[in-house]
């Protein structure tokens, strides 16, 4: 009875055994790995996909997600590890120092031209993504500079909306005229909001005086010309000295959306979402207002996909962004909330019926706006050296000169001793 | 001890010598040898001799000011959490009603994760619709600090936010508390000793061991800080708050290795603050001679 027990654990352990060992059927389709940035378009980009395998049930897409503010931490890991994704979330803002890694479509380009109809991109978006006439990657969507504007509160002050003509000081008038004060004196609505934590608004504002960040072959900063030190100045003025924006850690913390604000300056494409979810709040923009030197100084930043220089699957990753630049999906990008950079679907009816409704603003900006520097380490030098010293400036009246000579110290010393750090 | 025991020894302890070997030890001659090359963990490091121990005492911007950030948060939040955490000792070593459940609340927040207490206290000091500031508004003050976005007030929010989590160091004061010669008090009560008196004589030096332990180890941990301020950035004002105010010693060499991939330098880093904390440990082991009575309870 014991030893037919045991013949038969042990058969049945022989067989657990022998399905155990049994090869899985081998799955031949392409296997491309997604780094995804978490945001809140993931059911949309989830339904792209979906939509994307459907057309080619020989690729299988890897999606790994990852929170979007330690996404460029990731990737540099997974980079440094040997192991990068495939197809990865690349603008032209972080294309400097991803650059060694990411390949070269040119070729792809050329070949795929027709399909892709390079024509159909807003020429400003076509300029950014083509780098010493090469391309490393395909836009999904923009942000440019722009002076957002309430209109509420604009009709309540009696104030003329602001036109693509405005100055500087046209803009500080009326931003001075629509901050309206308790009789306590308590801001009650402000002129305008300010951009602090990055480079967004200050640098935008020294390009406008006629400034530049780096000289021109990135070996020096130059934040302490007289030029860029109008514009810091102007910068710093709108709180102290104009007084229609609010210092740190003042104003409604929700921004623009409070409907407490008469105008934004710079601002960011991908608010527009959460701005048309706000049912009072009537808004639309303009082209930011120019500078002394005639320069509006705005930016233009892709949100694009590239391909990993060491992939295994360059052309099942190639058909993934090729997808998803694509008509189609520009298409669910732009209804999600984000500009065209497509002409084709900026000229679709539901396009120009989305707030904001001024869109011949956004190629005045468009065409106007500046790259960001091409240095791989702008990113760290704008935000570990010279944000901290225009913080100073904002928050403890330090002068402007003083926080841009600070600012240029620190930076030209971290280039000196670390520019041979960095493939450029 | 004989000659196989002397073996069986070896060969029982041999695991644990090289995991260390492997795991600890290994690692720490890495870094030791990283902080003298280039390393950016992408393209092949080269030796740059004593060039990032040189940029970093020198020049770089952001380092003298996390060492300050760092020495002015430990001085702080250490002394004052001392004083916190053995005055509450005292209190909830009398005989009062509910002492378990104070001794509860008191420790409770030591077991809460410190990156969600740093959201938490976030939400707390957030300048415009923080709890704390529209508390401050409700009593009628106008224009309350600016917290996080306050190069001035930043750091102090922190300070406060890590006292909160003094719970454990009253612990140690509490078992130290309840282990004194209760014979000593009464004889001094009878005396007519006063409170004060009685704590300074008597209960003081029993303690000091306990003292010099929860002063070490908030000092070492104070200026290894590094996930409350991490969370207090990312939760408002960005990593460093604003004009590098909350911008820690380790918070900065996080960024250096994981922000921005200059491994040889965040390597320099780490063997220079290996170097301040056992210099800081053994001056205080010195000190502790004139102070510290007896080597325990």
């Amino acid at each position: 009875m014991q030893n037919r027990f045991r013949r038969r654990a042990a058969l049945l352990v022989m067989l657990v055994a022998i399905c155990g060992c049994r090869p899985e059927p081998q799955d031949t389709r392409h296997h491309v790995v997604f780094l995804y940035p978490i945001e809140d378009n993931r059911p949309m980009v989830e339904g792209l996909i979906r939509h994307f395998e459907a057309l080619h049930p020989d690729i299988n897409l890897e999606v790994r997600a990852v929170p979007g503010n330690q996404y460029q931490a990731k990737i540099k890991t997974l980079v440094a590890a040997g192991e990068p994704p495939d197809v990865f979330v690349c603008g032209d803002v972080t294309f400097p120092y991803l650059r060694p890694f990411v390949a070269d479509l040119s070729d792809l380009c050329r070949r795929d031209a027709k399909e892709i109809d390079f024509a159909d991109y807003f020429p400003a978006v076509q300029r950014s993504f083509t780098i010493d006439r090469h391309i490393y990657f395909l836009p999904q969507a923009f942000n440019v500079s722009l002076l957002y504007y309430n209109k509420r509160l604009f009709r309540q002050s009696g104030e003329r909306f602001p036109s693509s003509n405005w100055s500087w000081s046209d803009y500080a008038e009326a931003g001075r005229r629509l901050t309206k004060r308790a009789p306590g004196g308590l801001v009650v609505s402000w002129g305008s909001t300010i951009t602090t934590g990055w480079w967004g608004e200050w640098l935008t504002l020294v390009h406008g005086a006629g400034g530049d960040f780096f000289n021109p072959d990135v070996t020096a900063c130059t934040l302490d010309t007289p030029q860029a030190l109008q514009g810091l100045t102007f910068y710093r003025d709108k709180i102290y000295k104009n007084g229609f924006a609010p210092a740190p850690g003042e104003g409604a913390s929700t921004g623009f959306r409070s409907n407490t604000f008469a105008m934004e300056f710079g601002g960011h494409t991908g608010n527009w979402k959460s701005y048309r979810q706000i049912p009072d709040l009537e808004w639309d923009i303009e082209a930011l207002p120019k500078g002394p030197s005639g320069r509006r100084g705005g930016e233009l930043s892709l949100s694009a996909m590239g391909i990993a220089k060491k992939t295994k699957e360059r052309e099942a990753a190639w058909q993934f962004i090729k997808f998803m630049s694509g008509k189609e999906a520009i298409e669910a990008f732009a209804k999600f909330g984000y500009p065209a950079v497509r002409r084709s679907i900026a000229a679709m009816p539901f396009y120009a019926l989305q707030p904001p409704l001024n869109k011949r603003a956004l190629e005045v900006a468009m065409e106007s706006a500046e790259p960001d520097p091409d240095a791989p380490d702008f990113m760290e030098i704008a935000l570990d050296l010279v944000q901290p010293e225009i913080d100073e400036m904002l928050s403890d009246g330090m002068p402007p000169e003083a926080a841009a000579r600070r600012a240029t110290r620190s930076a030209d010393s971290f280039l000196k001793t670390q520019i041979s750090r960095r493939v450029r | 001890m004989k000659k196989s025991q002397v073996r069986w020894c070896w060969a029982m302890i041999l695991p644990v010598v090289i995991g260390l070997a492997i795991f600890t030890y290994g690692p720490m001659f890495a870094s030791l040898l990283l902080s003298f090359t280039n390393d950016d963990a992408v393209n092949t490091p080269s030796y740059v001799g004593m060039a990032n121990y040189k940029y970093l005492l020198t020049a770089d911007p952001s380092f003298w000011v996390s060492v300050k950030v760092t020495g002015v948060f430990a001085a702080a939040s250490v002394s004052l959490g001392l004083v916190a955490s053995l005055s509450v000792a005292l209190i909830l070593n009398q005989d009062i009603p509910f002492r378990g459940i104070f001794r509860t609340l008191y420790y409770f927040p030591t077991i809460l994760p410190a990156t969600a207490s740093g959201v938490l206290w976030a939400f707390i000091f957030q300048p415009q619709d923080g709890l704390l500031n529209g508390l401050l508004r409700k009593v009628g003050v106008g224009h309350p600090p600016a917290w996080t976005d306050s190069p001035q007030w930043a750091l102090p929010a922190l300070i406060i936010m890590s006292i909160w989590g003094f719970g454990g160091a009253m612990v140690v004061f509490l078992a130290g508390l309840q282990n004194t010669d209760k014979s000593l008090q009464e004889a001094a009560s009878l005396d007519g000793a006063t409170s004060w008196k009685k704590f300074w004589v008597i209960t003081w030096p029993a303690i000091t061991p306990l003292v010099f332990f929860n002063l070490t180890m908030s000092l070492i941990g104070s200026l290894k800080a590094f996930d409350q301020a991490f969370a207090f950035g990312t939760s408002g004002p960005g990593v460093g708050g604003p004009a590098r105010a909350t911008l820690f010693y380790v918070l900065n060499l996080y960024e250096k290795a994981f922000g921005h991939f200059h491994m040889g330098l965040a390597a320099a880093m780490a063997w220079i603050l290996f170097a301040a904390i056992a210099a800081l440990t053994g001056v205080n082991f010195a000190l502790s001679k004139r102070w510290v009575k007896g080597s325990g309870i």
